[in-house]
């Protein structure tokens, strides 16, 4: 018996090293942060895929590349001291014609693909995306510069894998793409673990998107973006999101921490988040939308600390392009959630501050919000703590609790949704509408002034139980905190 | 009179599409003088833009330009301006070549009215000036980049098919190389595969880095005219195989005329 275990053994190592080792510099990478590596990496990686597979390992050292695709049994090993650095010539960079997109690293229907090591892909995004637009306003390049900038897929991604299966990307440092920073579209069998991600170098900055995959796991990481920091999406109606799990990370956003959406076509299934840290984020620390005809559903979120974030928690059903599917919403748990709502703008000083806009409105309410016919159903808050500000000023703006105020909210189905997007509404701390069967178990309100609203609306709502649920507010002794309008079944104990 | 008319419309209208002689200069598309950027993405796009507009010429000024292959496209011309240098890039996977041709720095393959000059034309005419332009192959790092990697097992070719000409055209008809100084190429310097219509004039090929390489190859090619160029070479001045009309005029080495 012991004899076969030792067997194994031996085989596993021969295995292991079968997935042999190659110097970049061995195919005369230059390291010296001005020589255009692309040729040189690409080949490298042509010759290990023809090979039987392997690492191509980056020593210390700063290597600039343009556009290289990764190809199967081919990992990307970056030691601790070096650097994928990318060229700053738009030129270098491809626009792939299947994905549709700019991207210094590409995986396109490979498998058993990775990037790995303490090293850092640096985008120097800044600089490409603005080399870009000279080359616009030349007209050699052809964009309509929306908002006075090229627009997201004419600007490189660090990395841009699509339809590839079995995934690993660890330990590396990302920074500074000149679009989203990394995409996962399509794969399957996903890992993420241990990496860092500094992505606020320009607009539509992502920490990470994961699209329509299946089997994904985000771990250990960290996401500092200019846009929504870790993000599932789903571009395709046919496709889902589903089996992702994101536990122990940490994200920082001047959109939104953890988001599902915005493109949202087909849905998102089966995804568990634990152990998540949002700080200094401009949105909401959690957004969850349906606006493109997707279906949400089985969503649990166990353990967040969030402070210093604009909003702490945001579900929407929208109804922007449907393409004949009702979006749906249900069967979502959050839980041990701590969250604290500052007065001021919580990403305020970072690079690519986000938008002031929806004013004048009062600080926002966590939200929950459908569309009449387009309900959201089941969500479970359980053991949370919220403060907010309060603070809310009647004069400045005002919604209040009567049948033409509280109808007088829009519903806004086509808009991009956002936590903000209906200015004032009449709650400080929650507001929901439209949706069926909310339950609040253990869930603490905490005001830190006064505030002309009260602490929770309810519109539109068939069925909710509110247990344990605490209120606290300065000067407000006697205060009806809980408001319902147009709802049934409501039990308060 | 409404025959006259007719017949001017005709005229207007089936007049050969010629070519608008737009100029470029290489600095609208980024290209860097500093010797150390690489170019190849910046020229290919010029080039590729220049064509789709209709063609033109693509300016390059004193200064040097590294580049891997690009590829020429219908109706543009590259001038390079007294000083101005394309510098090959030493490292052997940033070339490529025409199908069934030898890899080349600036590549063409069936492209037609496509040139590279060393001075604008009508300086050309007004002063016969040679050697304006230079295109400076860096042929022996090359080569020695090329051993390394074909001894590590990482290139599966040889030396030859690894190494790149400066000039290789393939296929393609209406060319022009003028009035250029050609540089330590790994190969050969010029080499021409299955073109008609083309003028080597007035060309200082220097190009002894590398043992056996030729000044112009002309292959399977037909109306050629090869005139007034120096060569010095380490194999053969111009060697001919399978073409038809090669007009040879006033070639000379440092031996004397050809």
């Amino acid at each position: 018996m012991i004899r076969h275990i030792v067997k194994i053994l031996i085989l596993g190592a021969c295995l292991q090293l079968s997935a042999k080792d190659y110097s970049v510099r061995e195919f005369g990478a230059v390291a010296d942060g001005i020589f255009l590596n692309t040729c040189v990496i690409q080949h490298a990686i042509d010759y290990i895929h023809a090979h039987g597979g392997g690492r191509l390992v980056f020593y210390p050292g700063t290597y600039v590349t343009g556009s290289i695709y990764l190809k199967s049994n081919v990992t990307l090993h970056l030691k601790q001291g070096a650097t994928l650095l990318g060229s700053t010539n738009p030129w270098d960079y491809v626009k792939d014609p299947y994905v549709g997109w700019k991207a210094m690293i590409f995986a396109i229907k490979q498998e058993n693909v990775g990037i790995t090591g303490k090293g850092v892909i640096n985008g120097r995004g800044f600089s490409t995306a603005n080399n870009m637009i000279k080359y616009i306003q030349k007209g050699l390049y052809d964009d309509p510069l929306r908002n006075d900038r090229p627009g997201e897929t004419n600007r490189p991604e660090n990395i841009h894998f699509r339809e590839c299966t079995h995934v690993v990307v660890s330990d590396v440092t990302m920074k500074d793409p000149a679009s989203w920073n990394q995409t996962y579209d399509q794969c399957k069998d996903l890992l993420v673990e241990r990496i860092s991600v500094d992505s606020k170098s320009y607009w539509n900055n992502d920490g990470i998107d994961i699209v329509d995959c299946d089997g994904a796991v985000v771990r250990d990481s960290f996401f500092d973006a200019a846009d929504d920091a870790i993000c599932l999406k789903s571009h395709d109606a046919g496709a889902i999101c589903q089996n992702i799990t994101v536990s122990n990370c940490t994200a920082r956003s001047s959109a939104s921490g953890l988001k599902f959406g915005t493109a949202s076509r087909g849905g998102f299934r089966n995804v568990k988040v634990t152990g998540l840290t949002v700080y200094d984020t401009f949105r909401s620390a959690i957004t969850f939308a349906s606006v493109d005809g997707g279906q949400i559903e089985n969503i649990e979120v166990d353990g967040v600390w969030s402070v210093n974030t604009g909003n702490v928690l945001f579900l929407r059903i929208g109804n922007r392009f449907n393409s004949g599917k009702a979006p749906s919403l249900k069967n979502v748990t959050i839980r041990n959630v701590y969250a604290e709502v500052p007065y001021t703008k919580p990403d305020a000083g970072y690079n690519y501050e986000g938008p002031v806009e929806d004013y004048p409105r009062n600080i926002s309410p966590a939200s929950i919000v459908g569309l009449p016919g387009m309900r959201i159903e089941n969500v479970t808050l359980e053991n949370i703590e919220m403060v907010y500000p309060g603070r809310g000023d009647s004069l400045y703006a005002r919604v209040g609790l009567t049948a033409r105020e509280l109808d007088g909210i829009p519903e806004m189905e086509k808009s991009y949704p956002e936590f903000s997007q209906f200015r004032e509404l009449p709650a400080w701390g929650l507001y929901v509408r439209h949706a069926d069967g909310i339950r609040l178990k253990n869930v603490s309100f905490r005001a830190q002034d006064t505030d002309y609203r009260p602490a929770v609306v309810l519109d539109d709502v068939n069925g909710g139980t509110f247990a344990g649920v605490t209120f606290s507010e300065p000067d407000a002794q006697g205060k009806e905190q809980i408001f319902t309008y147009k709802s049934a079944n409501i039990n308060i104990q | 009179m409404k025959n006259f008319i007719i017949c001017l419309f005709l005229i207007i209208t089936s007049a050969p599409n010629l070519p608008a002689q737009a100029d470029y200069k290489a600095s609208l598309f980024g290209c860097m003088s500093d010797g150390v950027t690489l170019n190849t993405q910046s020229i290919q796009t010029a080039i590729n833009t220049i064509s789709s507009r209709g063609g033109g010429m693509l300016h390059f000024y004193v200064g040097r330009y590294l580049t891997g292959t690009v590829f020429l496209k219908d109706n543009v011309t590259i001038i390079l301006h007294e000083g101005a240098t394309l510098v090959g890039v030493p490292s052997v996977y940033d070339y490529a070549g025409p199908a069934g041709a030898p890899k080349g720095i600036i590549v063409a393959e069936g492209q037609k009215n496509i040139g590279i000059a060393g001075s604008t034309a009508e300086r050309e005419l007004n002063t016969n000036v040679t050697g304006n332009g230079i295109i400076q192959g860096q042929g022996a790092k090359v080569i020695e980049n090329a051993r390394k990697q074909i001894a590590k097992g990482y290139l599966d070719e040889s030396p030859a098919q690894a190494a790149p000409a400066l000039i290789s055209f393939s296929g393609c008809s209406g060319v022009k190389i003028t009035g250029l100084m050609l540089e330590d190429a790994a190969a050969n310097a010029v080499t021409l595969t299955d073109c008609t219509d083309v003028e080597t004039v007035r060309l200082l090929i220097n190009n002894r880095q590398t043992p056996a390489s030729a000044g112009i190859v002309i292959r399977r090619c037909e109306n050629i005219a090869v005139i007034d160029n120096f060569i010095h070479v380490s194999g053969r001045a111009i060697q001919t195989f399978r073409s038809k009309n090669v007009k040879t005029k006033n070639n000379k080495t440092p031996e004397g005329k050809l």
